[in-house]
């Protein structure tokens, strides 16, 4: 078995099942109720996530969700090594306080989460709470905002630290925190800004990404870690696929115009970039864009055979995409479908690249 | 086809039927006055869509001509004649 979680050549996640307590849509994996049966599902995704070899699990945050640092505790309590991949948003917490929680669990628990970081894609969630700064500074402010965190776990000195949004003045960190428990940082954009970001912050940059083909032609810049999001349903014959995938994701009018509305007020380039994917590329191809405009999900949906669908994965592999994270999983089924596809995908990848290494020694005789 | 005068009470019944929105008048600001929020803008677009036989699309989307019952109703009798 391919050990998917650490085998050093690909990271993947799956995604936390969320709680909100208003729905703008019916959306699969969002629940409204609280109470055991929602910490009941959170606690059962994280242990099939951990089963199946995943990294971690992605665990969202905005503001109709509950807090994601209580599920974070959640996951941790209830397995072994998974990572929680916690979504922070720079305007609820000051960053003194995201570095201590990530160091009370280190503390408490000897484990180690990973941060992705958000500038905000909602201008909605932003502007409920006051806030209207531009999406480039955003991004600046999410770069010091992060630089304050890393700062503040990775020195056993007193930290000094003044930019334009944060300032720290002589603040050590307590508990301290394992070299070895310091979290991966990831970022969510597309835009200039969010590169930039990554690059300053040696984060990985993750995208909704568009079909492969795209990145085939146009290479990811070089200097930076790119991850990717995305749904996968997969199974041994193709119309299986499709017709999980349109049961589970119908056409909703009510979803499309609220994808048209995010369409209108989002500041987001990839939502816009994703909007714009031809139509055409979408129909019957692996790649599938009909719960995004159906405002069901974000992510783009690979729907196929094992074999498409980890040939595609393997592409993505192979053009520079490290980090996948999956979309919420509707039960422990799907979690043992997508292992199929990302262990045949690596072994896709490690394949060609042998067929590579050969290639280049027969050249080089 | 409708009168103006229709058209605004029927836009009018919209709110009060399936938002459960009493709107003061045809002129009334509605997103400055809260009445209206994006939840309710998003279902009172599936209403139109449902009571009146348009489709809405993005170019249609533009939030300042949802800003009064007036307006909106204005905004489907421009759809209609597009018909």
């Amino acid at each position: 078995m391919v050990n998917m979680g650490s085998n050093g050549a690909v990271d993947i996640f799956t995604t936390c099942p969320g709680n909100t307590s208003e729905a703008v849509a019916d959306r699969p994996g969002f629940y409204t109720e609280g109470g055991p049966s929602y910490i009941k599902r959170v606690i059962d995704v994280a242990r099939w996530s951990e089963e199946c070899g995943f990294k971690g699990i992605l665990i969202y945050i905005d503001n109709s969700m509950v807090d994601n640092w209580k599920l974070a505790q959640m996951v941790i309590e209830h397995t072994e090594r998974l990572v929680p991949l916690l979504a922070v948003q720079p305007i609820y917490m000051h960053p003194y306080w995201v570095a201590k929680q990530i160091a009370t669990f280190g503390h408490l628990y000897g484990r180690q989460v990973a941060l992705n970081m958000l500038a905000g894609a909602f201008p909605l969630d932003l502007k409920e709470l006051g806030d209207t700064t531009p999406h480039d500074d955003r991004y600046k402010r999410m770069t010091e905002y992060a630089t304050a965190i890393v700062k503040l776990l990775e020195s056993s000195s007193p930290v000094t630290y003044e930019s334009d949004y944060y300032k720290l003045n002589h603040v050590k960190m307590k508990p301290p925190l394992p070299k070895h428990l310091m979290p991966a940082v990831l970022l969510s954009g597309s835009s200039d800004a969010g590169m930039q970001a990554a690059r300053a912050l040696g984060a990985v940059a993750v995208r909704y990404p568009k079909p492969v083909e795209f990145y085939e032609q146009n290479p990811l810049e070089t200097g930076i870690q790119f991850g990717i999001r995305l749904g996968i349903i997969a199974r041994e014959y193709k119309e299986q696929a499709w017709a999980i995938a349109r049961a589970r994701f119908p056409e909703d009018r009510k979803g499309q115009l609220t994808h048209l509305l995010a369409e209108k007020v989002s500041d987001s380039v990839w939502h816009h970039d994703l909007s714009g994917v031809k139509k055409d590329l979408t129909e019957g191809y692996p790649y599938w864009l009909g719960p995004f405009q159906n405002y069901k999900t974000f992510c783009p949906y690979l729907v196929g055979t094992y074999r498409e669908v980890s040939e595609i994965v393997a592409r993505y592999m192979a053009v520079g995409f490290k980090t996948f994270i999956t979309d919420i999983l509707p039960d422990k089924e799907e979690l043992f479908h997508q292992k199929i596809v990302f262990e045949l995908a690596l072994q896709l990848k490690q394949i060609g690249q042998r067929g590579g290494a050969v290639a280049s020694e027969v050249g080089q005789r | 086809m409708l009168t103006e005068g229709a058209l605004r009470d029927q836009v009018n019944s919209l709110f009060v039927d399936h938002l459960s929105v009493d709107v003061p008048s045809h002129e009334t600001d509605l997103l400055e006055s809260g009445l209206l929020d994006s939840l309710g803008f998003v279902e009172l677009l599936v209403q139109i869509e449902k009571k009146f036989g348009v489709a809405i699309g993005l170019e249609d989307i533009e939030i300042d001509r949802f800003r009064s019952v007036s307006m909106i109703a204005a905004c489907v009798g421009d759809k209609l004649k597009g018909m």
